[in-house]
């Protein structure tokens, strides 16, 4: 696809298919050692936390026997490393377990919230690729033709947009959109309009970081000698732009927005709890709050395991698109 | 025109963060008219989770089964026990004989019957079902039943005699029996005689009930068809206070618990508080031996160093309550104001005088010693209660207090759990912030009597001479007119400096559009009337 991608895949033509699957079963192993690792730092870090998860659920003023019975009954009675050995071969038979506080399964919690939060990172990480990447790239070619004034405006803009945390956001855009204008549901899942607010306070500041990224790179190969070969021989800006430009700049911007969706995983622990979201990330804090084991732990994995699979999908997806990925070739 | 555009919205976006500045909006004109078969919306801040009524030991359950679930007896506005499924009681020391209304019938149609109210008693009393309602504050161990099918009544024996008997035996929630039959119906649905049933759940999002037909023997005379009833409860999951606020503004709530600054926004708006009061900040001396709180001048000189209502003022910014009692928690079955006489008042110049004569002198750093042991002390505050940062605010004064009269304390502020933890668990604090939030004073008396942790809830190794026979005494009186003797038991830890009560919160749920009232912080279904 790109003026370099057929010299460098001759170089190596012998043995792809086997160094590919090597690659491939590579990463897995790397994954299954990641899920482990969380699994038992999720444990641990659990486990450390001060408090008393059986008197939390029970109320303080819960009579002392039926405390006993219950700490008995859910295993803390017994030492740590115990209760580590019982949770992995619980883990490894996918049982998470019942929530302390709620007392329904962990799967059960996460199945009905999963859907939630994938919806809104989904929707989250379409708007940030889209506008990100066509702001970024608008913004690159306006401002290597000359444009100062747009450049400055935008680096500006772009720069307080990125620093602005979620929460800010989300309490700017509810108190202006749906409090003062009304235009807008104040929070909650419902209809369609009920996701605007959540989706764009979870986008704005990576579709901003996004959109800075694309324009550096965008600028870069706007340079190059080729770039400058294509526009000489008087391209059309569809030509020139969709096939030459956007191609190159995919690599790193693949690279970076591997990192924004998982930013955006983490991002809904906060947009989630302003927005009344029933997603996993209101459900995260309070299950560490109240220390309910089962179900912080159960949600720290499903975050890894959506973040350890996006980190896959965009190395898979770098192979895809750029020659020079060492997964492509093993 | 932009320009202007987005000047408007820079001013309406300064204006909503800026509490107290309400833009105008179409403002409804109140007709003061029953709404006929409306919907009352109302926030909760964590989801139930299994709505077993029986194993829910935690509020969010409590908020939303009060709806659908009720007692054979119930508490009235003030406090006081009224008739509900029970058309009347008898009630002596340890027992206590209910009389089920005729005709009383579940959400699902089909009739109460006396074994169906018996058998929701004998699954709490099986400690097999581990049932969090099954001991000293519920239903006692040992208790034993009597039912007569023909007079309709449940009799009920407690293993020894208690005050508050009616009261706690009289109001566990009644399951009917296609619940009884399979409980597994009960972990997302409803099988309740009250009011309202669950029609639809959606975990964290909202649950949705509905009015009940033929509802007819509330106390306060509320039917099924009583104009302004809501034909529809919404309970909709906010875990986020501010946000809660923004949908009382936005008209997407009819009501909803708020505190603290969002509080003072939304009355300012023009909506109407509806309060509850509870403990807010009590201040427990550990008095474990070994400990400084062991010794009774120590803790009556931190106790006169302190200027409670201003710490008062500083940890509750302004929204306190003076304390009345210990056992302060709505609905609270003993009423009258025992703190006022029974509290030290402040008096730096008699807590330095007190301690000078015990013989603790105060060193170079102004730090007070005595036979090699300096006078330092740890305390813990409870970060999940109250404002956490008012509360911090309010460790600081008292530390500076304290150091004033030469006692260096090291306050730490710590999770909810962690306080259980600490109090129950550790042991390890010397002055601790915490509320007994509890309504019954038998019931506050388990927290500061008998045995110390782990075999007890004494978390504070109170030890009082002669209070297990003032018990004995006050639990020979039935309800109320035990008060006197209850009275007295709190006034002696007051006396004895074992616990300095600094104010009590009026947690208030805001409101437009409706009238109701509260049972401590939970909805009186039957009391909730929509108005236009």
């Amino acid at each position: 696809m790109t003026a370099v991608a057929p010299m460098i895949e001759a170089q190596r033509p012998r043995g792809r298919l086997a160094a590919r699957a090597r690659a491939v079963g590579w990463q897995l192993g790397r994954i299954a050692v990641s899920l482990w690792a969380l699994a038992t730092l999720t444990f641990l870090m659990v486990h450390m936390i001060p408090g008393d998860p059986v008197r939390a659920s029970l109320g303080l003023t819960a009579p002392a026997e039926l405390v006993a019975e219950r700490r008995a009954a859910l295993g803390l009675d017994q030492p740590l490393i115990e209760q580590y050995a019982a949770y992995m071969g619980r883990l490894s038979r996918g049982d998470l377990g019942t929530s302390f506080m709620t007392q329904l399964p962990v799967t059960e919690v996460i199945g009905q919230r999963l859907v939630s939060t994938l919806l809104l990172g989904s929707l989250s990480l379409l708007l940030v690729m889209v506008v990100g990447v066509s702001l970024g790239l608008w913004v690159g070619i306006r401002s290597a033709g000359g444009a100062r004034r747009l450049d400055g405006t935008f680096n500006a803009a772009s720069g307080v947009v990125t620093a602005m945390p979620e929460f800010i956001t989300s309490v700017m855009l509810t108190a202006l959109f749906a409090v003062t204008l009304k235009w807008l549901p104040v929070a909650g899942q419902s209809g369609a309009s009920s996701y605007v607010l959540p989706v764009l306070a979870l986008s704005a500041a990576p579709a901003a970081a996004l959109a800075r990224i694309v324009r550096l790179e965008a600028l870069n190969i706007l340079e190059l000698d080729y770039m400058r070969t294509a526009r000489a021989k008087r391209l059309g800006w569809r030509r020139l732009y969709l096939a030459h430009l956007l191609p190159n700049c995919l690599t790193a911007t693949l690279a970076v927005s591997g990192l924004l969706f998982s930013g955006l995983i983490a991002g809904t622990v906060l947009v989630e709890n302003i927005f009344a979201w029933p997603g996993l990330g209101s459900a995260i804090v309070l299950s560490i709050l109240q220390k309910d084991y089962p179900l912080t732990q159960g949600l720290v994995l499903v975050f890894g395991v959506l973040i350890l699979l996006i980190n896959l999908g965009v190395d898979l997806l770098i192979a895809l698109f750029d020659p020079r990925s060492a997964l492509r070739h093993g | 025109m932009r320009g202007s555009l987005s000047l408007t919205g820079m001013s309406a976006l300064l204006c909503a963060l800026v509490p107290g500045c309400s833009p105008p909006g179409p403002a409804t004109p109140a007709t003061g008219q029953p709404v006929i078969d409306g919907t009352f919306a109302v926030s909760l801040s964590g989801d139930p989770g299994s709505l077993d009524p029986y194993h829910a030991a935690t509020f969010a359950p409590a908020f939303l089964l009060s709806l659908a679930y009720e007692g054979l007896v119930a508490r009235g506005g003030d406090g006081e026990i009224v008739p509900n499924l029970a058309e009347r009681w008898e009630v002596g020391p340890d027992r206590v004989s209910f009389v089920l209304r005729q005709g009383t019938t579940c959400a699902s149609g089909e009739p109460l019957t006396i074994n169906d109210v018996a058998d929701n008693y004998r699954y709490v009393l099986d400690p097999a079902n581990h049932s969090p309602l099954l001991g000293p504050g519920g239903l006692p161990r040992g208790t034993r039943l009597e039912v007569d099918e023909a007079a309709r009544t449940l009799t009920i024996q407690a293993p020894s005699p208690h005050s508050f008997l009616l009261e706690s035996t009289g109001i566990l929630p009644i399951v009917c029996r296609r619940g009884l039959d399979d409980r597994s119906r009960l972990r997302r649905g409803t099988e309740g005689t009250n009011l309202f049933r669950l029609t639809e759940a959606v975990s964290n999002s909202h649950y949705e009930l509905t009015r009940r037909d033929n509802y007819g023997w509330a106390h306060d005379g509320t039917r099924s068809d009583t104009p302004g009833v809501p034909r529809r409860v919404l309970v909709r999951i906010v875990p986020n206070q501010t946000t809660a606020a923004n949908l009382l503004l936005a008209g997407e709530l009819t009501a909803a618990a708020v505190s603290g600054p969002d509080r003072r926004r939304i009355e300012a708006a023009g909506f109407r508080a509806i309060t509850s009061r509870a403990p807010a900040i009590q201040m427990w001396f550990n008095q474990a031996p070994g400990r400084l709180g062991a010794d009774e001048t120590i803790r009556r000189a931190l106790s006169l160093a302190i200027d409670v209502p201003q710490l008062a003022r500083i940890a509750s910014s302004g929204l306190g309550l003076e304390p009345v009692r210990l056992a302060a928690a709505e609905p609270m079955a003993c009423r009258s104001n025992i703190v006022a006489n029974a509290t030290p008042r402040f008096d730096m110049a008699a807590a330095n005088a007190l301690l000078d004569q015990a013989g603790w002198q105060r060193g170079a750093d102004g730090i007070r010693s005595r036979g090699g042991r300096r006078l330092s002390l740890s305390m813990t505050w409870d970060q999940d209660l109250n404002d956490p940062t008012s509360s911090a605010y309010g460790a600081e004064y008292a530390v500076s207090q304290w150091r004033e009269l030469g006692a260096e304390v090291r306050a730490r502020g710590v999770s909810g759990a962690a306080v259980g933890e600490v109090l129950f668990g550790t042991g390890d604090y010397d002055i601790s912030w915490t509320p007994i939030v509890v309504s019954m004073p038998s019931r506050f008396l388990l927290f500061v009597s008998g045995s110390p942790p782990p075999g007890g809830l004494n978390f504070s190794h109170a030890n009082i001479a002669g209070v297990d026979e003032l018990i004995a005494q006050a639990n020979q009186l039935p309800g109320r007119s035990s008060c006197p003797k209850w009275d007295e038991i709190e006034r002696l830890y007051l006396r004895t400096s074992a616990v300095l009560p600094v104010f009590d919160s009026d947690n208030a749920m805001l409101t437009r559009g409706a009238t109701f009232t509260l049972n401590g912080l939970v909805l009186r279904p039957t009391s909730i009337r929509l108005v236009g």
